[in-house]
């Protein structure tokens, strides 16, 4: 689970199942001090309207060995501007 | 009323060695256009008649592979895993480049194997489903 600090990538997708709803770049997860939540914010390269209404969407971060995964509790788009609420531990 | 979207379902197919691959059960219309984009080429034609696509069949074997295959078991040589999963479309390219040949036509050749069945099993799920009830696999949107 994720305790304290940022995490920086430069790119991210948001899965449904192996579908992507969206590829975010220059993201940054980092706990909002007011709510405690976990948030994820960056700038969305692609995106599809339609996955992204489903649940069950995940933030998926590949690296060389693999990827690590949160599940999304909410996310939204505004313009090129991605935020998503994450559950705090990896999947 | 039918169901006309599947729930995106995976498929594990055996490879020698004791290797997998995993793969797409079907293709959305959004992925079998993009892999029919990628598995033609314009035919030239003179003037004024109508332009038309031909297969290319090295195009598109590979087409075929890109468009199903999500992940597999492979390794690199040095025994490190080569990660294709959710990577872009570039990196799985360049690792299916760099496989020996013969493993690569093991995998085309698991994928089209998968994909006539899974379009012959469509065939006959068709053929079940005409005057019965309609598929199970629902997606249900949020929205």
């Amino acid at each position: 689970m994720l305790e304290a600090g940022t995490i920086r990538g430069a790119r991210g997708l948001v899965k449904f199942a192996y579908l992507t709803a969206a590829e975010v770049t220059g993201f940054v997860i980092a706990r909002d001090d007011l709510t405690r939540a976990w948030i994820v914010q960056g700038t969305v390269a692609a995106s599809d309207s339609y996955l992204l209404t489903f649940p069950g969407l995940e933030f998926v971060v590949p690296h060389k060995g693999g990827a690590w995964r949160w599940r999304i509790e909410s996310c939204r788009i505004a313009a090129a501007a991605f935020t998503a609420r994450l559950k705090g531990e990896l999947v | 009323m039918s169901i006309r979207v599947r729930r995106p379902a995976t498929e594990r197919l055996e490879l020698s060695q004791g290797d997998f691959l995993i793969v797409k059960q079907d293709l959305t219309a959004g992925e079998y256009r993009a892999f029919l984009r990628a598995a033609t080429r314009p035919l030239a034609l003179s003037e004024g008649i109508t332009p038309q696509m031909e297969l290319d069949p090295i195009a598109a074997g590979e087409a075929m592979v890109l468009a199903y295959l999500l992940d597999w078991s492979f390794q690199d040589a040095d025994g490190r895993p080569l990660v294709i999963a959710d990577q872009p479309a570039a990196v799985v390219r360049a690792a299916l480049d760099h496989l020996d040949s013969g493993s690569y036509m093991e995998v085309q050749l698991a994928i089209q194997g998968h994909q006539a069945a899974t379009e012959a099993a469509r065939e006959a799920e068709k053929k079940t489903l005409s005057g019965g009830t309609g598929p199970d696999k629902t997606l249900t949107s949020a929205a």
